[in-house]
């Protein structure tokens, strides 16, 4: 019975939505609106990640005549620094956009992983039901009662502080929420009518799944991905700000802030910068998966696909 | 809807009041017994208030390997020796002492007035059973080695020899020890001073066990006694009534604060009387502090470095370390980390007997362009894959950049870098060192030996994988000459094999302390050791 | 009842299991061992050593004096703080960790419940957008971001309170503002949903309808509705706030668990490395299963599902 908040915000929105009690004045440009905007951050920030180190400084280029400079600065050979510099008198925008990119990867990457094998796991358990199911979710339970923050510590010192061991250590707490989700819902499909027709007229289960269950389950993967990712992103950059996340020279958003915090008496802005883009992309994250939540209708998805 | 009768909005709110209200209970039934010990301790003597960093280890003289046992003990306790101010051995236990002509064997009379803190007189047999206990293999004591000068010692140890009257330390009488050596060491007095040659107190041990080393239950032989030690939160110290020396005027609490940033606030509000640059500054806030009118500085024997494997290409052709070693302006680590790095390129720190600042490959890049040229990759073409590794450390890490620029710069080579957590990378060392590593070396006891014993070619803390007999003879030669001018023409012959003949290594810089000590305070010492002495404080906090 | 009791227990005793042997088994697969040191002991000083606890034998002998002193409730001594056990320690730390984490979770619990029984109720436009910004930012606020601002803010440049230690209780109010933001958001954004699907529930607008004051039956259907879903994550609660203790605890200095985690991964200190992580799981658990506990008592439908299922 225990879960994670954002199982719990689902399901409830999910049992709500599915006995009707339809929200009176749901206000849909409001809805619209949310989307739109964290759509819109979270486009920037890829866009920040991919293109940023393009029109910013080389991000390892030491500067011994520039360490520590306030933003907004040009340093004294003339180059103009956004977000300041770092004690080495490397830029900071250059070392945030790099950042990006892999605090963004592993938010990705893990959500994916998770949404694999959450959904093959919750499909098969539900498909089954009975002991089968009864068992797999004991699983599950006994994985929600484990430490897990220690345990992807000791993996990640384990397997080398990359990105894919993380990803991998992350992912093996977050998969459960996916497949708890997915679960429910394909319990909920089964009973239906046109699981029940398919099969008096001899339909074979992966076919089923390949034809019926997974296209219906597409919004729902959506949505479970989107709240994994912010997620996997606060774990790591909890991992990294304790100096157990990604090594250096890949420097996360975390880990960026973690070296903020060490210099925070005498350059403040090293540590408020990558706080504030790991902010930012967790609201608009935290927006989306919230509005995506709240737009996600089981009734009429089902309907629209037949 | 009956169901929920029981945690009606009143209830609920009680219990909340009432659960929180018992945990601040809780919270603040701590923090009044540790200010009330504050107050009463504080009643006659002044204290003097500095930061461990972390809570020690353990105090158990024998057991101890890190700085902040060592801090704590060296107030407590007094060996045979003592090093002053200039790390030179001075009478303590032992009143005075014959030595031998030809330096094998030692007599040390101990002063009749010494006693522990619980009163009972300090004797020759508890010196014998400290060391036998350090020397029997189950009290698995890191700094046993120490005393494998001692005849037998090391056989003891090793189990090759069981009887420990073989072993050459007896007591005569309670004032009267004999040590015989297994060769005439120069610095073995300084050793006497470490903590694994401190007496032991068998009878307390026998009746504690392990936790011999807590309040109440702890002797010192030293100038303080061990008053309280509240685990991770703080260590009290007051003068010991039973030293044989001059008391010290003020009680001391040692704080374990390990946050940089919070004890140098606490230090600028006046709740510290004293901060440095190994616990409790920021290396980076180092800059600022040092214009302090408080602020004081002194070097440390401790010297970073760089080191290849040569076992692995490209760094088995001496011309490519050559090339690495010249290619390092050294200037950079003092400018950009800003905590007082000294650049050093010999391999024997300031202040001791072999020290030579001419010894060492300098800055050049133009030689080094040239060397990497005719090693067969000019202007960096063709050079392979080599990773420099390092320990996960801020300020490490930026040594680490430091170095991957300058040598892309002057030589056009890409290093890659490698961090690993602290075990990791030792492990890694120990079995197969990447092509580049950084290592720091403190020394043990001050005398050259230290430096110049760990690059010898079976050296555990050796991993270039380098091995030169003439280098390892020239070091053990150098070892038994008492003679200094000899002494020093040896560790030059061994230091240009080591730095510029075969260029194994690249040391970068010697580290500096710095501190902070209110005005207030007279009488501190550190000594290059990096240990901090509070045998002569005096506080006046009306001036 | 009872019976869901007792299989949550052996479902307990399970995981403690798996989480003892997982961590046994990945602490002696890290590279290194607790004493690998900057100076390379002597190879003979080095067999002692390990021959002292043990770690020279094999693996499964290891695990086995491990298991029968666990049995017998001793969690072996520390090979970093080699005059103190795992047990003082931990104890130590658990106290510390506690007192803190307990303080957080009704704090912000309550702070939760309030501000977000109040989102849920509230219509005007700017009062919800503004307490929906407030919840949203809560949980997508890291405890280190947040109790790093606090420390910049509060510490460093007011200088109203101290920035790290316990030392006094003007020390815990920085740790605990910044630990409560976990339970306060979990807490918000559960009741806010939950409230907002009462309003539309129907008993609510009969009783509307009926003329009763609309702020008293807010208050109390709120608090009797809410209490199911918020004691359904009451285990992830508890291990959010343990996620963000091993924050709260680097950033201000605190000796509690998380900050002994750490160090002792970092020394490979085995035994107090599988003393915390036994501790924090049996905390987990005990939520856990308290969780479970009340839910059956709380939730008629549940009881009969549970028996439907045996």
């Amino acid at each position: 019975m225990t879960m994670s908040l954002e199982v719990a915000l689902t399901e409830q929105e999910l049992a709500a939505q599915a006995s009707g009690s339809k929200r009176v004045g749901k206000n849909r440009s409001w809805l619209a609106s949310k989307i739109f905007w964290s759509a819109l951050v979270l486009v920037l920030m890829a866009f920040l990640a991919l293109f940023g180190p393009l029109f910013a400084p080389d991000p390892t280029l030491i500067n011994p005549e520039a360490p520590t400079l306030s933003p907004f600065k040009t340093s004294a050979d003339g180059v103009f620094h956004f977000f300041g510099t770092d004690d080495l008198g490397r830029d900071l925008f250059s070392r945030i956009a790099v950042g990006a990119q892999i605090s963004l990867l592993i938010g990705l990457a893990t959500a994916l992983v998770s949404v694999l094998i959450g959904t093959l796991y919750g499909t098969v358990a539900a498909y089954f039901e009975g002991r089968a199911d009864t068992l797999m979710m004991r699983v599950i339970d006994v994985i929600y009662s484990l430490p897990s923050l220690m345990i992807v510590i000791l993996f990640s010192v384990f397997l080398g502080r990359n990105i894919a061991s993380l990803v991998l250590a992350l992912s093996l707490f977050s998969w459960p929420d996916t497949a708890r989700i997915i679960r429910g819902q394909v319990l909920q499909l089964k009973r239906e009518e046109f699981v029940e027709a398919y099969h008096s007229l001899g339909g074979g289960a992966i076919r089923l799944a390949l034809r019926h269950l997974i296209p219906n389950l597409t919004g729902l993967i959506i949505l479970t991905a989107t709240i994994t990712v912010p997620r996997a992103i606060l774990t790591e950059s909890t991992l990294s700000f304790i100096g157990l996340g990604v090594e250096p020279p890949l420097s996360s958003w975390g880990t960026l802030a973690s070296e903020g915090w060490q210099l925070v008496r005498v350059a403040p802005h090293l540590l408020l910068f990558p706080a504030l883009m790991i902010f930012i992309t967790m609201v608009a994250l935290n927006l989306l998966g919230d509005a995506l939540r709240d737009h996600f209708d089981p009734k009429t998805k089902n309907r629209s696909s037949h | 809807m009956e169901l929920f009768k029981p945690f009606s909005k009143a209830a609920l709110v009680k219990a909340l009041a009432c659960g929180s209200a018992l945990l601040m209970l809780a919270a603040c039934a701590q923090s009044q017994r540790a200010l009330e010990e504050e107050s009463q301790s504080s009643r006659g003597l002044p204290v003097f208030r500095m930061n461990l960093g972390t809570e020690p280890p353990d105090l158990d003289p024998v057991k101890i390997s890190d700085l902040t046992s060592f801090t704590v003990i060296q107030n407590l306790m007094r060996g045979l020796t003592y090093y002053d101010k200039g790390l030179k051995p001075q009478p303590a236990v032992a009143e005075r002492w014959d030595r031998s002509a030809d330096g094998m064997r030692y007599v040390f009379y101990l002063r009749p007035n010494a006693r522990w803190s619980d009163g009972k007189p300090v004797t020759a047999g508890q010196f014998v059973d400290a060391w036998q206990r350090a020397l029997t293999p189950e009290t698995a004591a890191d700094y046993a080695f120490f005393l494998y000068e001692i005849k037998n010692a090391k056989a003891y140890y090793e189990g090759t020899l069981k009887d420990f009257s073989k072993v050459g330390v007896r007591a005569l009488n309670d004032q009267t020890l004999v040590v015989e050596l297994e060769r005439p060491t120069p610095f073995f007095l300084d050793l006497l001073a470490a903590p694994i040659a401190l007496p032991f107190r068998k009878d307390l041990y026998a009746r504690y066990g392990e936790r011999y080393t807590e309040a109440g239950h702890f002797a010192a032989n030293g100038p303080y006694r061990l008053a309280a030690w509240a685990h991770d939160d703080y260590i009290r110290l007051t003068p010991n009534p039973y030293y044989y020396g001059e008391k010290p005027a003020v009680a001391v609490k040692m704080v374990m604060v390990n946050d940089t940033n919070t004890s140098t606030v606490m230090y600028e509000n006046n709740e510290l009387d004293f901060i440095e640059t190994t616990t409790s500054i920021a290396s980076f806030d180092v800059r600022r502090l040092r214009k302090s009118p408080d602020a004081h500085v002194n070097r440390i024997h401790r010297i970073n470095y760089f080191g290849f494997n040569l076992k692995k290409p490209p760094f088995d052709d001496v011309r490519v370390r050559k090339a690495f070693a010249m290619a390092l302006d050294r200037n950079y680590y003092p400018k950009l980390l800003q905590s007082g790095q000294k650049p050093i390129k010999s391999w024997i720190s300031p202040g001791l007997v072999g020290y030579n600042d001419s010894v060492g490959l300098a800055y050049n890049p133009e030689k080094a362009r040239q060397l990497l040229a005719e090693a067969g990759y000019p202007d960096g073409k063709g050079f392979p894959d080599v990773t420099l590794a390092y320990r996960t450390l801020y300020d490490i890490q930026k040594e680490a950049e430091i170095a991957q620029y300058l040598w892309k710069k002057n030589l056009n080579v890409d290093v890659r870098l490698q961090n690993m957590e602290w075990k990791v990378y030792l492990s890694q060392l120990r079995q197969d060192a990447s092509n580049l590593y950084m290592m720091g070396w403190f020394v043990d006891y001050p005398d050259a030996d230290s430096y110049m014993s760990m690059m010898i070619g079976d050296s555990g803390n050796n991993y270039t994988g380098w091995k030169s007999e003439r280098y390892d003879s020239l070091v053990s030669q150098a070892v038994v000459t008492l003679d200094a001018d000899k002494r020093q023409k040896l560790y030059d012959d061994a230091q240009r094999i080591l730095l510029e003949k075969d260029a194994v290594m690249v040391p970068t810089y010697q580290a500096e302390k710095t501190w902070l000590l209110k005005p207030w305070v007279k009488g501190l010492e550190i000594n290059a050791l990096n240990l901090i002495s509070l045998d002569h404080l005096k506080i006046n906090r009306k001036q | 009842m009872w019976s869901m009791i007792t299989r949550q227990f052996m479902t307990g005793i399970v995981t403690l299991l798996v989480v003892i042997t997982l961590t046994f088994v990945l602490l002696r697969l890290l590279p290194g061992g607790p004493f690998d040191q900057e100076r390379a002991l002597p190879p003979a000083i080095k067999a002692n050593m390990e021959a002292r606890y043990h770690l020279n034998e094999p693996l499964w002998a290891q695990y086995g004096y491990y298991l029968s002193n666990l049995v017998r409730g001793d969690l072996g001594p520390s090979y970093k703080f080699k005059s103190r056990n795992v047990s003082d320690i931990v104890a130590d730390a658990t106290g510390i960790s506690a007192r803190i984490g307990l303080i957080a979770l009704i704090a912000g619990t309550a702070a939760g419940l309030f501000l977000g029984a109040l989102a849920g109720i509230v219509r005007n436009r700017f009062w919800d957008g503004l307490l929906t910004f407030i919840g949203v930012s809560s949980i997508s606020t890291p405890s280190f971001i947040f109790g790093g601002c606090l420390v910049l803010l509060f510490a460093l440049t007011l200088r109203w309170f101290p920035a790290a230690t316990l030392s006094s209780p003007k020390h815990y109010v920085l740790p605990i503002l910044t630990l409560s933001l976990v339970p306060f958001s979990y807490a918000f954004l559960l009741i806010r949903t939950t409230v907002r699907e009462m309003r539309h529930q129907q008993f609510v607008q009969i009783k509307r309808s009926f003329g009763l004051d609309e702020g008293r039956i807010a208050l109390r259907h709120i608090l009797r509705n809410s209490l199911l879903p918020l004691v359904s994550i009451l285990g992830p609660i508890t291990a959010a706030i343990i996620t963000g203790s091993f924050a709260v605890e680097f950033i201000f200095a605190v000796p509690g668990l998380g900050k002994h985690f750490v160090t002792a991964v970092s020394n490979r200190d085995y035994t107090l490395v599988m003393g915390i992580t036994i501790v924090y799981s049996v905390a987990l658990i005990l939520f856990n299963t308290l969780t479970d506990i009340v839910y059956g008592y709380l939730d008629p439908r549940f009881r009969e599902s549970t028996k439907a299922s045996e």
